[in-house]
């Protein structure tokens, strides 16, 4: 008993010693708190992220304007910038970009919100009732490991050359993933909140419209601006269908006639469409779920 | 003696079958007086939270009868209150939403008819007697552990249930908040006449809590003893100084004792 107390009388000293002089340095230098950038899972200032995030493209952007312009590389490999801009005037002045963009959108969306308007549901229903789960998961599994493209013959032969198999295919691409990721999501609503919620009063379609639903409405959200990203995969593919426009199909085109610039405006173009995306999604749940941001927690 | 409120006769809880099965609850009889606080008390696996959760509705006795109020139980209801270890609060809701969820439901409505603008009522004075009104905007990630558990017991109170089911509601709290949180519920419930049934593992709390200290005892589940707690009310921290406090306090552990080595005799 008297060494313990001993012990820790001897703990005290280095103890108070180390605080004093962690104080001195506080009083030197307000740098004393900082963290490193590099400790686990903790913040950085966010002008820092910035940095790093804007750096990523700028050292990118900088490596092929030094490919590009120094000769380093072929213009049939690596068009310069200038070309790529000079393409995308001239596509815009014939008509041919906005248009792309436009019909390429239509179908991606199309395609999604049909995707949407199956999965969401089934997702919510296989996710919380075992019978749907018995009759859905297999299924998803089944349908999960087919080669999307494969389906194109048959999408034709059934669904003719026009709009609706291309918008079938991204459908087809998406649907089978955004089910699956929605039963997962609302999986994930605590068991102790439906029982909360029963020994409240509350019926099985209040469970599913009050908690299951709302608990579970923020991560749906993500699972969309997951898929519409997926959905932007496949566009490619589905405009290998007796297309005549569109980002996909330009960018095939463009290879048979060696037009690199073109190739690199829609493949870059594409890339900026998923920012603007992911952006509008993230701000629809930073603000339609105050509740489910990290800041809100203390 | 008056009805008793709760009235279990012959309960037991056997969880799979055959061989592997395992009694989580073996032969419970207990009878609750309306405006007791009955507190279980036992270590784990002895069956007390199982039994809350038959009580609770959201699992079903394999033999014997449950009565509440004189009826057969089965499914949940607004006629009992749960509050669980972990307070369980709906996050995408305010702290006064959470507390009127109950409210908002059909059952409630149907049961209380046009009353319920007086519940709502109700509901605002719980959240100001508990000290939750300054926060009744906030979200439940916003509060403190203390102050959530506060918010999901007002929640359960709210709808005026006769019976309030708590299982280990103050176990995951720090000592201080701990105790704030006994008075509070001490205070509430002589307020309001609720009848308690309180699911703890620590045997200060259930004898400063209990009207009676039912010590349970695992494998199987079943009950070794029900105390009587004659201290007076209203009880304060003093309470647990005095010798009276301390002897029960004692009786109860060495029937937790007792019932430890009962079970640690191996073949």
């Amino acid at each position: 008993m008297v060494s313990l107390i001993q012990s820790a009388d001897r703990e005290e000293i280095p103890v108070t010693a180390w605080k004093s002089r962690a104080l001195q340095r506080s009083v030197g230098s307000a740098a004393v708190r900082r963290k490193s950038l590099f400790a686990l899972r903790e913040p950085i200032p966010r002008s820092v992220a910035a940095a790093v995030t804007v750096g990523v493209f700028g050292l990118l952007f900088l490596a092929w304007v030094v490919l590009s312009y120094g000769g380093f590389v072929r213009p049939l490999f690596l068009p310069t910038p200038t070309a790529v801009v000079q393409r995308a005037i001239t596509l815009y002045q014939q008509e041919i970009l906005i248009r792309d963009i436009w019909i390429s959108n239509f179908r991606v969306f199309s395609g999604f919100l049909m995707a949407m308007i199956v999965a969401v549901p089934l997702g919510i229903l296989a996710g919380n009732l075992r019978i749907f789960a018995a009759a859905v998961n297999p299924f998803m599994g089944f349908l999960r490991y087919m080669p999307v493209p494969a389906f194109i013959p048959l999408l034709v032969l059934y669904a003719g050359i026009d709009e609706a198999p291309k918008i079938l295919l991204i459908f087809i691409g998406t649907v089978v993933q955004m089910t699956i990721m929605v039963g997962d999501v609302t999986r994930q609503v605590q068991a102790d909140l439906i029982r909360v919620a029963m020994v409240l009063g509350a019926d099985s379609r209040e469970i599913f419209r009050k908690v299951i639903w709302r608990g579970s409405l923020p991560g749906i959200v993500d699972v969309l601006r997951i898929n519409l990203g997926f959905a932007w995969t496949y566009l490619v593919v589905a405009e290998l269908v007796a297309a005549s426009e569109g980002m996909g199909f330009r960018i095939l085109r463009s290879q048979r006639f060696m037009q690199t610039d073109t190739i690199f405006l829609y493949i870059l173009l594409i890339g900026l469409l998923g920012i603007l995306f992911d952006f509008a999604f993230r701000m629809v749940h930073r603000f339609a779920f105050p509740w489910a941001q990290e800041k809100v927690r203390r | 003696m008056t009805r008793p409120i709760l009235q279990a006769t012959e309960v037991s809880r056997v969880y799979g079958r055959g061989a592997s099965a395992v009694v989580a609850l073996e032969a419970m009889n207990l009878s609750v007086q309306p405006g007791q606080v009955v507190c279980l008390i036992g270590s784990s696996g002895c069956g007390k939270s199982t039994f809350l959760s038959l009580v609770a509705g959201l699992d079903a006795p394999s033999t014997g009868t449950l009565l509440l109020d004189g009826v057969p139980l089965f499914d949940p209801g607004a006629d009992r209150g749960m509050v669980f270890q972990r307070d369980a609060l709906f996050p995408w809701l305010s702290v006064r939403e959470n507390a009127r969820f109950g409210l908002s439901l059909r059952e409630t409505r149907r049961t209380h008819g046009g009353s319920t603008t007086r519940l709502q009522a109700h509901c605002d004075e719980l959240l100001q007697q508990v000290g939750l009104w300054p926060f009744r905007d906030h979200y439940p990630a916003q509060l403190s552990g203390g102050m959530r558990q506060r918010a999901s017991i007002v929640r359960a109170l709210a709808t005026r249930p006769p019976i309030l089911l708590m299982d280990e509601p103050f176990g995951a709290l720090d000592a201080q908040t701990r105790e704030e949180m006994q008075l509070l519920l001490l205070k509430l419930c002589a307020e309001y006449g609720t009848t308690v049934i309180f699911v703890t593992h620590d045997v200060e709390e259930a004898v400063f809590l209990g009207d009676r200290v039912v010590v349970m005892r695992p494998r199987p589940g079943r009950v070794v003893a029900d105390i009587a707690v004659p201290v007076p009310r209203p009880r304060d921290r003093r309470t647990k100084l005095s010798q009276e406090f301390q002897a029960i306090r004692g009786r109860v552990l060495d029937h937790l004792y007792d019932s430890m080595t009962g079970t640690e005799s191996f073949p």
